[in-house]
């Protein structure tokens, strides 16, 4: 028995030995019942898939404005930054940087950091500081907010709805694949087979 | 068929954990590894390099503090206004409780009671589970770990959509700049607000939801 099959639960600490997982299942906590590890035999060439899908969809909602609006003759464009840009403006600086490392910053390393991993990794090479970057990954996961923020513009959309005529843009539309592919990705990656994969390449 | 009894907490059978194994689970990479005779402290796990604790460091006082610091921020948070319109000279301030009311004003009731479930219900059902998380492992109770620890999981996963009430004002600040005919302002509430958002978000992740079941080992201890 390696201690490759011992499993410590990381809410209740209980042991358990888990015998190698059929693909795609799911071995839980028989104490308080969290999830111990879940086994996908193809997880890191998926993950890589959904990474470049998701690094396209990061780089059009960030290049592209995500919406119009148009107020009696005027129009103003807004994209992603921009709203950071104006609360800058404003004088909320605590504010900005918060609004830009969760929406831009958080999620943009998150797809770089896993394809910088993942790439790699298919390719059978060892990528230079992996272990801190698949660290980060894990760090950043709950800052990243896009999901949040693309509920926030349709509620901003509803608001604005009786006052002005707003037209979605591209950005919108990247925006919203890109949080179907984060979701996609986090619901896919197993990170022990990917720790372990890591470990097999030293 | 004989139906099965649940077996209470206190007859349950001792479980062998990490800790009593004399083992060190790695939060990040997930593998166990034993520590040096005689180790103290300063140990790095031997594949992703995380630091190794028995237990996440000083959780209950961490916890507390955090907790401590976004139930002062909750208060302005709340009665400060977040935004200020102005629109043709005549200008209005919102809080968090008023744009709920003119969502659910204007008929948006679905809209509403999500606005009203991530900007009010979630920063006070974080803070109040989060507070009989810890009083309950303080005074070691002995009542429901397994609810508990999905008390935990739940607060942990939710508390980041409390974040969309910051992320309105910034889109409409981004959105409505029209000089003197419309603008919108981002007001200290907001500030406030961000403050609550992330100050329970570092809570939940100092408390170790193994504390809960720490205390069902060891009855007397």
């Amino acid at each position: 028995m390696s201690t490759e099959d011992i499993v410590a639960c990381h809410d209740c600490d209980a042991l358990h030995r888990v015998p190698p997982l059929p693909d795609r299942a799911v071995a839980r906590c028989h104490r308080c019942g969290a999830t111990l590890r879940s086994h996908r035999r193809d997880s890191i060439e998926v993950v890589l898939a959904l990474s470049v899908a998701a690094l396209v969809m990061f780089v059009i909602s960030n290049s592209f404005p995500f919406m119009t609006m148009e107020l009696s003759g005027q129009r103003v464009q807004s994209s992603l930054a921009s709203g950071v840009w104006q609360l800058w403006q404003q004088g909320n600086g605590m504010l900005a940087a918060l609004v830009l490392f969760t929406t831009i910053i958080a999620p943009g390393l998150q797809v770089g950091l896993m394809l910088y991993v993942t790439a790699p990794v298919f390719a059978g090479h060892m990528p230079w500081k992996a272990r801190a970057a698949f660290r980060t990954v894990k760090m950043l996961r709950p800052w990243g907010m896009a999901e949040v923020f693309l509920l926030a513009v349709i509620i901003s959309v509803v608001k604005l709805g009786d006052m002005a005529e707003v037209i979605p843009g591209i950005a919108l539309w990247g925006l919203a694949g890109l949080v179907l592919l984060l979701a996609a990705s986090a619901a896919v990656l197993e990170p022990r087979q990917l720790w372990a994969r890591l470990e097999s390449i030293q | 068929m004989i139906a099965c009894g649940r077996v209470a907490p206190e007859s349950a059978p001792a479980v062998l954990t990490a800790r009593s194994a004399g083992l060190l689970n790695c939060l990040v990479c997930g593998l166990l590894s034993r520590p040096p005779a005689g180790a103290h402290g300063g140990l790095a796990c031997p594949r992703c390099a995380t630091r190794l604790r028995l237990r996440r460091a000083d959780s209950l006082g961490r916890t507390w503090a955090l907790l401590l610091g976004a139930l002062l921020c909750y208060v302005p948070a709340n009665f400060l206004p977040i935004m200020t319109s102005s629109s043709l000279g005549v200008s209005q301030s919102d809080t968090i409780l008023s744009g709920v009311r003119y969502l659910l004003a204007e008929g948006m009731w679905p809209l509403a009671l999500i606005v009203f479930v991530a900007s009010i219900c979630i920063p006070v059902l974080k803070i109040s589970v989060l507070s009989l998380l810890l009083v309950s492992v303080s005074a070691r109770w002995r009542w429901r770990p397994v609810d508990r620890s999905r008390l935990y999981r739940i607060v942990d996963v939710v508390g980041r959509w409390s974040m969309v009430d910051v992320f309105v004002v910034s889109v409409l600040v981004a959105l409505v700049r029209m000089g003197n005919f419309a603008t919108v302002q981002a007001e200290a509430g907001a500030l406030f607000f961000a403050a609550v958002v992330v100050l329970t978000m570092f809570a939940a992740m100092s408390f170790d939801p193994r504390l809960i079941w720490d205390a069902m080992e060891k009855p007397n201890a």
